[in-house]
């Protein structure tokens, strides 16, 4: 019972993770690593369907998914942008270092994705919260 | 003992509308899972075909229901969620569940004024 909540804990609990993966990212954009230590790599959340069965309410062993199953993967190489800067005390010999390959528009766009989707699945709580309250009623 | 408090329709009505929440809610948690095919649960139609034949008392609900995939356009991901059509959908079927319970309320009523309730 109640697996509404379970379904939809699932899909806060993975746009939580990408703003986290996100946050990760944003911070590390200026970050300057040596040549031989490799670019910080962008990291993102991939989400797969949860097709284990759900305890659903009428026991007909979920029907539907159970949600959202992630990983975070490293989404950019740790050959990174390498950029000519001697001034920089990371610069090798040839003067040159490694900036991530982290693109700020993209973070933001996909910032804007994830939290737009951690709020669809907070409705639809909110709508299960309304449903399941409104069937408590029956027979007061 | 079964009262027959609650029609067997209605309650056939109540379990799909709710596994159709669970199917909303299944398909908003995997608003960006690559190549992740939305569902819908019906019912609607193979229970009032049931009902115009007699004798559908005992029916259960996992006879009439059906997982459909979602025909829609896929994004470039492969993914074919619509967040729109989800909302909307989830607020028909809130509503819906709102009506069912109300006619199954009217049985309990009904049933506590027998016993004698005020």
């Amino acid at each position: 019972m109640l697996s509404i909540f379970n379904i939809s804990s699932t899909g806060i609990n993975f746009y939580k993770n990408s703003l986290d993966a996100i946050a990760h990212n944003v911070a590390n954009v200026n970050t300057v690593r040596t040549m031989d230590e490799g670019a910080v790599r962008r990291q993102s959340v991939v989400g797969t369907a949860d097709t284990s069965p759900v305890p659903s309410m009428i026991g007909t062993g979920g029907t539907v998914g159970g949600g959202v199953s992630f990983k975070v993967v490293q989404s950019s190489s740790a050959v990174g942008l390498v950029t000519y800067d001697p001034e920089n005390v990371l610069a090798n010999a040839d003067g040159y270092v490694r900036r991530p390959d982290i693109d700020l528009t993209t973070e933001m766009a996909d910032m804007i994705i994830a939290q737009r989707g951690y709020q669809a699945n907070l409705a639809v709580v909110q709508r299960a919260t309304e449903a399941y309250q409104a069937a408590l009623q029956l027979g007061r | 003992m079964d009262f027959g408090l609650v029609n067997p329709a209605v309650r056939i009505a109540l379990d799909g509308l709710m596994m159709r929440q669970e199917a909303i809610a299944n398909n908003v948690a995997n608003l960006s899972t690559p190549n992740y095919t939305a569902t819908n649960i019906e019912f609607e139609g193979a229970l009032s075909a049931a009902l115009d034949m007699p004798g559908s008392g005992s029916a259960t609900t996992q006879s009439f229901v059906s997982v459909i995939a979602s025909e829609a356009p896929r994004t470039q991901d492969g993914n074919n969620v619509s967040l729109e059509e989800q909302t909307l959908l989830g607020t028909e079927t809130n509503l819906r569940l709102e009506l069912a319970l109300r006619a199954a309320e009217g049985r309990f009523t009904a049933m506590k004024n027998v016993l004698g309730g005020s």
